[in-house]
């Protein structure tokens, strides 16, 4: 294992006695590598954590939002004057009163690789449930009635909910002025918000040289993130007329600074609270409108404003994610060498295009990125709809293209009568191969850290695949086995931005100041136990502060998995910084060489054999006992164009009935390279969660939106997520590679379970009973039929 | 006119075993009353009755989900939060203990109404099977565990309280 450095645009600087050095530290080291206790974890489990909406609001305003019931209509006016009259109602907002810019809701620093094309209330509405006024009362009782009270004069509008239909010429426009920030190729007036190709090599002399081309289509529906916590902002001015949000996000810089630019306030005049956040998934990347009217209420009012989505309207109006329709055409030779691969994408975005065209993206180059082929084109295009915006969820559009992919290669390998693995072994990429990059993208894209192969053969180990997996011969229920592989990413490149402050405290402990959006993935732990082990210290002896704004220095926030290896380096380069400080001051005081002391086991040590407890150390500083008072702080940033891949092997193993098309998937291996495991119990807890949350989009998750646009659930008991007894057997096997770039060898690990069931339950279900289901979810209705359809 | 000036009523109720008077709104939740009440480790989930974040033990009645039950029905009744978990001397309960070492805690909005679940079937069944354990679980959501260490932690709180001596905390 090569010893850990930074990436390649860390300092140049750094001299060579920092080697030493990190493999004096290396071996003392007692946090990372532990499944040590969160940091936030006694919080959690005693329910004294503080969520958004857990702090007394007695003093607030209620807001509540009228929304609009129609999926497309003008606005031609509001009626407020009866609503405002009401007593006890103290403001109510329309497309009138709030900000005429537009602007992008998705959570990338500015500008986004998003049109602008929102406003904080739009004078045109184009979902269910888009909000069309906002209220802030006295109490619940007024801020309901006000809701009634006002009268909204609409224009109603054709609607169009199918992206096909919608590129139509006959098709209602969705965004007919012209914004800024376009995206590729956009043809609003046709609802296309980007259309996008990116070929390598010759993909038409790639099919010329195949014995055979396999194609197939394949769909996935919308789903949502659905964190425990519905969207909750608490806004007010602070003592400075500072507007402070206290607010439900994983990206609380990137949230003020949209927040700031919404409202044209200076950086300085808002501050963002990051509490304990109760899940995100994705959609708490966005600055959402809950977030932007209730700091519009609490401008308009100069008061304090509560304002908490109902679990019924989050499912109604949260982003999801996009419904995508996946085509893919590959020439294979006989000998099962992929020569060309066509992946084309339609995309249903939704309202507004925030995240339309990088989750496009991503679907394709992150599941093709698998099997490396000289030649290979991937087409695609997002459209506009009247339906919820599509927004970020784990995964981020390579759940859709892993389905497509993966169902895929079991197709190719039926169609040349090879085994689906031993296909995936001929073509699967290998270290030193490059990622499929998109060709905006200026990642380095040659990988160093590659275990997928590894995966692989753990997954098909757990079930003797090599052998031909145990298949009892039942004539009524069959079982079967499929395989699926999933690549991810460890934050986006070139665009990730973290910087860490860590103050040695005059007992020896440290305060590590970090912007990461914590959500319940185990960020801050993460960063507690790079920084303790920096020093040999115990995690208890590191406090991380996350989650305000004014407290710590940028970092983008959670989101694409870049919190361990972006936010993760950030901090052993801050700890690395202060224990260099301590390093020199140390041998200031004992006339000797830097290079020459260590730092062990939260010890100082001499080259004389002697050694003080950094406690002591820091004392002394801090006291001036040996010259000026010191209190030091290390510093330390991240940005690279380095975006290292975590890997997954998953195999799922089901039985369905022929009678019945009736079917339970049994067992669910999920075998996972994200580099090291810094901590192996959380990085478990990402892997199942992952592949659960991927369990329920594969078999019962879906929110359909009616003709109308109407999203068609009444609440949370009609959205079906998996429970406790669902579960098949679930296996998680961490595949540890070394990765040179990343925090003590880690890559990441959020992401890339959840891209792997459906296409691994997909193929097994093939594999048990010759039907292929291509569209998701997988319904015993959907086998049953294809049982019928092939008698 | 602000809620406390609309509050018709207030109920009398055991919480964690000391009385508090909880003033209440017409048709108000227990979920709500206890929340606005400062007991926030009872959770907003879903207020339909289908995620089990509220759930408290409500007397006799056992795991309940706060959300369904009207404040005003439980007037002299006792309601255990998961802040009742905790022993006298603010020690963790085998089951928060267990959650903490075995990761089974990711954002922890689901938290208390799992771990009460767990404590109720406890209650009930000192030895529960993993099947047991799961459909004890099956009326909470937790969208970032994907339930599996949650289970195993169940499970191991189970074993600890079975072997050592019952306390008035330890499955009771």
């Amino acid at each position: 294992m090569a010893p850990p450095k930074l990436s390649e645009d860390a300092e140049k600087t750094e001299t060579p006695e920092s080697e030493s050095e990190r493999a004096a530290t290396e071996a003392a080291t007692t946090a990372v590598g532990e499944s040590v206790e969160k940091v936030d974890g006694w919080g959690l489990v005693t329910g004294k954590a503080r969520y958004t909406d857990d702090i007394p609001t007695a003093d607030a305003l209620e807001g509540r939002l009228l929304r609009s019931p129609h999926a497309h209509a003008r606005v031609r006016s509001v009626d407020t004057r009866a609503a405002e009259a009401l007593d006890g109602v103290e403001a109510v907002l329309t497309h009138e009163d709030v900000p005429a810019e537009r602007f992008t809701r998705t959570g990338f620093p500015y500008p986004a690789p998003a049109p602008f094309d929102e406003r904080v209330l739009n004078e045109q509405v184009r979902y269910v449930g888009e909000p069309v006024a906002a209220v802030a009362a006295r109490s619940v009782d007024a801020a309901e009635r006000a809701l009634e009270a006002i009268e909204v004069d609409y224009e109603v509008l054709e609607c169009v909910v199918d992206p096909e239909e919608a590129m139509a010429p006959d098709a209602p426009t969705l965004h007919p002025e012209p914004y800024e920030n376009p995206q590729e190729n956009a043809a609003p007036e046709r609802n296309v918000v980007c259309e996008t190709r990116h070929e390598e090599g010759d993909i038409e002399a790639g099919f010329e040289r195949a014995d055979a081309v396999v194609e197939g289509e394949y769909e996935s529906q919308i789903v949502q993130q659905l964190p425990m916590e519905t969207n909750t902002t608490i806004a007010w001015l602070d003592d400075r007329e500072r507007l402070v949000l206290r607010t439900t996000t994983q990206v609380s810089h990137i949230c003020r600074d949209k927040i700031a630019r919404a409202f044209d306030l200076d950086r300085t005049d808002v501050k963002v609270v990051k509490p304990r956040v109760g899940g995100g998934f994705g959609v708490r990347q966005d600055t959402v409108p809950n977030q932007f009217i209730c700091a519009a209420l609490a401008l308009a009012t100069g008061r304090k404003v509560r304002l908490k989505n109902s679990r019924k309207e989050d499912l109604h109006v949260s982003q999801t994610r996009h419904a995508q329709a996946v085509s893919i055409k590959t020439g294979v030779r006989e000998d099962g060498t992929i020569t060309a691969m066509h992946v084309d994408i339609t995309s249903n975005t939704g309202a507004y295009g925030c995240h339309a065209l990088a989750v496009l993206s991503n679907a394709a180059h992150e599941p093709m990125s698998v099997y490396p082929t000289e030649n290979r084109l991937f087409t695609g295009r997002a459209v506009y709809t009247n339906i919820t915006p599509g927004g970020a969820m784990r995964g981020y559009g390579a759940v859709q293209g892993t389905f497509g992919v993966e169902s895929h290669m079991d197709e190719i390998a039926d169609a040349i009568g090879m085994d689906p693995v031993k296909l995936r072994r001929r073509n699967v990429i290998q270290e030193g191969e490059e990622s499929f990059e998109p060709p905006d993208s200026e990642s380095k894209p040659e990988l160093e850290s590659v275990g997928v192969s590894e995966c692989l053969d753990r997954a098909c180990a757990a079930v003797g695949w090599a052998d031909g997996p145990d298949r009892p011969d039942g004539d009524r229920y069959e079982r079967g086995y499929g395989v699926a592989l999933a690549m991810a990413k460890s934050g986006v490149p070139n665009s990730e931005y973290s910087r860490c402050s860590i103050t040695l405290e005059d007992d020896g402990t440290l305060t590590v100041r970090i912007g990461v959006g914590d959500t319940g993935q185990g960020s801050e732990t993460v960063m507690g136990q790079i920084a303790a082990s920096v020093f040999g210290l115990d995690i208890g002896s590191v406090h991380v502060k996350a989650d305000d704004t004014d407290a710590t220095p940028w970092d983008n926030g959670a989101y694409a998995s870049s919190t361990t290896y972006i936010s993760g380096n950030a901090t052993e380069k801050a700890a690395r910084d202060l224990a260099g400080k301590v390093r020199e001051l140390a041998a200031e005081w004992h006339g000797t060489d830097p290079g020459a002391i260590e730092l062990v086991d939260g010890q100082v040590a001499f080259p004389d054999g002697t050694s003080t407890s950094l406690e002591s150390f820091a004392a002394e500083a801090f006291e001036g006992v040996r010259g000026p008072k010191r209190r030091l702080i290390g510093t330390g940033e991240h940005f690279t164009a380095l975006s290292p891949k975590p890997f997954a092997a998953q195999l799922a193993e089901v039985e369905v009935d022929t009678e019945t098309g009736e079917f339970d998937v049994l067992r669910l291996v999920n075998a996972v390279d994200c580099g090291q495991a810094l901590n192996p119990a959380n990085v478990r807890g990402q892997i199942v969660g992952g592949a659960v949350m991927g369990l329920g989009q594969t078999l019962s998750e879906t929110l359909p939106f009616g003709e109308d646009g109407t999203p068609e659930i009444r609440g949370l008991r009609d959205y079906e997520v998996i429970h406790a007894p669902d579960l098949p057997e679930i296996e998680t096997e961490i595949v540890e590679t070394y990765e040179p770039t990343g925090p003590y060898g880690a890559k990441s690990v959020g992401e890339v379970s959840v891209l792997g069931p459906s296409p691994a339950v997909a193929n097994a279900v093939d594999d048990a009973v010759g039907v292929r289901i291509t569209e998701l979810p997988i319904t015993d209705a959907k086998i049953r039929d294809g049982l019928e359809g092939g008698e | 006119m602000s809620r406390k000036e609309r509050s018709t009523d207030a109920v009398h109720l055991q919480i964690n075993g000391e009385g508090e008077r909880l003033d209440i709104e017409p048709g108000e939740t227990l979920m709500s009353a206890l929340r606005r009440a400062g007991h926030y480790s009872v959770k907003n989930g879903c207020d339909e009755g289908v995620c089990g974040a509220c759930n408290v033990i409500l007397g006799e009645e056992g795991l309940t989900r706060s959300c369904l039950v009207p404040a005003v029905s439980c007037d002299g009744g006792e309601v255990m939060t998961v802040e009742g978990l905790l022993g006298d001397d603010g020690e963790l309960h085998p089951l928060q203990e267990e959650f903490l070492d075995r990761g089974a805690a990711q954002c922890g909005y689901c938290i208390p109404g799992v771990l009460l679940s767990g404590y109720d079937l406890l209650r009930r069944n000192e030895n529960p099977t993993e099947e047991a354990v799961a459909d004890a679980l099956s009326g909470n959501i937790c969208r970032c565990t994907g339930y599996v260490q949650q289970i195993e932690a169940i499970r191991a709180a189970a074993e600890r309280l079975h072997d050592s001596e019952p306390t008035d905390r330890g499955g009771r």
